[in-house]
């Protein structure tokens, strides 16, 4: 899968995700939700189910970039929601403990983000961020309602989203490599295929010359000198298809496997008679 | 007087199968050629009861192997001796295949022709092939 492909299903992942997460949330901040939470929520859903339908519908058409910036879009009214989210149980609530669709959010973004550092990283430090800003934004009478441990809380998974974060971006490098040696193998195997082809096709009228060469030489000992030559020709030709043997084994054999294909395609190939050979005429069978 | 050996050449190949045969008959060999197993079939008992069969085991895409022709001749209880002449790298199946026949010898394509000549002709006689 190439990084324009997993970029576009990070998205769809992303858009997804918005939509079953904003509908969880207004599950869960009904009783405490005003119409500003509401209408965040419903912009939400709004916006990461068209972009959801969208991805799906344009299949892997976008580019990297497209698909990065979807991904991002539809995280900004989570974002909004759940600083909204906190202002209600803020509101509503003696104690709580905040910042946890952002936590949570943190280490998800880590997990299902595209290839590349940068879409990962902004979309961990949107919720982190924003976490950070709403901390200093709390009035002296809620702030000694807040959980102890705030803000460092959401530091601590801001860290740990990026650490996930790079190991998976360490796994994209190692699926990339993998793909890029796939590629190359199946290249090499091919060219593999084409030499032992060739090499076997070679053999017979390397064969069939090195007996005319030993009838020439029979039927006219005055051709001793040229019989040589042809014979150090066939010599080289020779040694040229033993530089061919070695790749056999880079080739697998299967029975109607592609090695066999390749073999077939040539010999076809090299059976079809020039113009030339169709004008002479070929020798009878079995005439002495 | 020394006794005509009989060879039966199997090769699709027609250039290689009339030289092939061209020199064995300078030898006072006989022989009886063949481009693909149907015509060695058609060539009739003459066929089984030669000294040495000369098979090549690819025959072309989609036709009985010299591996189709071994079976037929063991099958018709031959009493000759069996060489697979073949350009095939030893890696191939059909080859592979003819590798484990205790029966068959395979010499690879090209030999020298002194000594592919020498091997057709001496192996009836029992000499040690290539």
């Amino acid at each position: 899968m190439d990084d324009a492909l997993e970029a576009h299903r990070a998205a769809v992942i992303s858009a997804l995700l918005g939509v079953v997460g904003t509908v969880m949330g207004v599950a869960g901040f009904w009783r405490v939700s005003g119409p500003a939470l509401r209408t965040v929520q419903a912009l939400g859903i709004l916006l990461s189910g068209s972009v959801y339908l969208w991805l799906h519908a344009r299949g892997p058409a976008f580019s990297r970039r497209q698909s990065n910036a979807l991904f991002l879009i539809v995280l900004v009214p989570t974002v909004v929601m759940t600083w909204l989210a906190d202002d209600a149980r803020a509101a509503h609530h003696q104690s709580w403990v905040p910042y946890e669709p952002n936590k949570l959010s943190a280490l998800t973004l880590a997990l299902i983000a595209p290839p590349g550092w940068s879409t990962g990283i902004a979309g961990i430090l949107l919720f982190v961020g924003s976490a950070l800003i709403h901390h200093l934004t709390w009035s002296d009478a809620v702030r000694p309602r807040i959980s102890a441990g705030e803000p460092f809380g959401i530091i601590a998974y801001g860290v740990f989203a990026l650490v996930v974060l790079g190991f998976k971006q360490r796994g994209n490098r190692l699926r990339a490599e993998l793909e890029r040696a796939r590629a190359e193998k199946v290249a090499l195997e091919r060219l593999a295929r084409v030499s032992i082809a060739l090499r076997d096709l070679a053999n017979t009228p390397v064969q069939t010359l090195e007996l005319v060469r030993r009838r020439l030489l029979c039927a006219d000992p005055q051709l001793g000198l040229q019989t040589e030559r042809m014979g150090r020709a066939l010599e080289r030709l020779h040694r040229l298809n033993d530089i061919l043997a070695p790749n056999q084994s880079a080739v697998v054999w299967n029975e109607d496997g592609p090695t066999q294909r390749e073999i077939a395609t040539a010999t076809e190939r090299i059976s079809v008679p020039s113009k030339r050979t169709r004008r002479s005429s070929r020798p009878r069978l079995n005439a002495r | 007087m020394a006794r005509t050996v009989t060879a039966a050449l199997l090769d699709d190949d027609a250039d290689l199968l009339e030289i092939l045969a061209e020199l064995l008959e300078e030898r006072d060999c006989h022989c009886l050629r063949a481009r693909s197993l149907a015509e060695l079939k058609a060539l009739g008992p003459e066929v089984l009861a030669a000294d040495v069969a000369v098979l090549d085991i690819n025959l072309g895409s989609g036709q009985p192997s010299g591996m189709d022709a071994y079976d037929w001749l063991v099958s018709r209880n031959f009493g000759g001796r069996l060489l697979f002449l073949t350009g095939h790298a030893r890696a191939h199946p059909l080859v592979a295949r003819a590798e484990r026949l205790r029966r068959a010898q395979i010499l690879d394509k090209p030999l020298d022709g002194q000594l592919l000549l020498d091997t057709i002709i001496g192996s009836s006689d029992g000499a040690e092939a290539v």
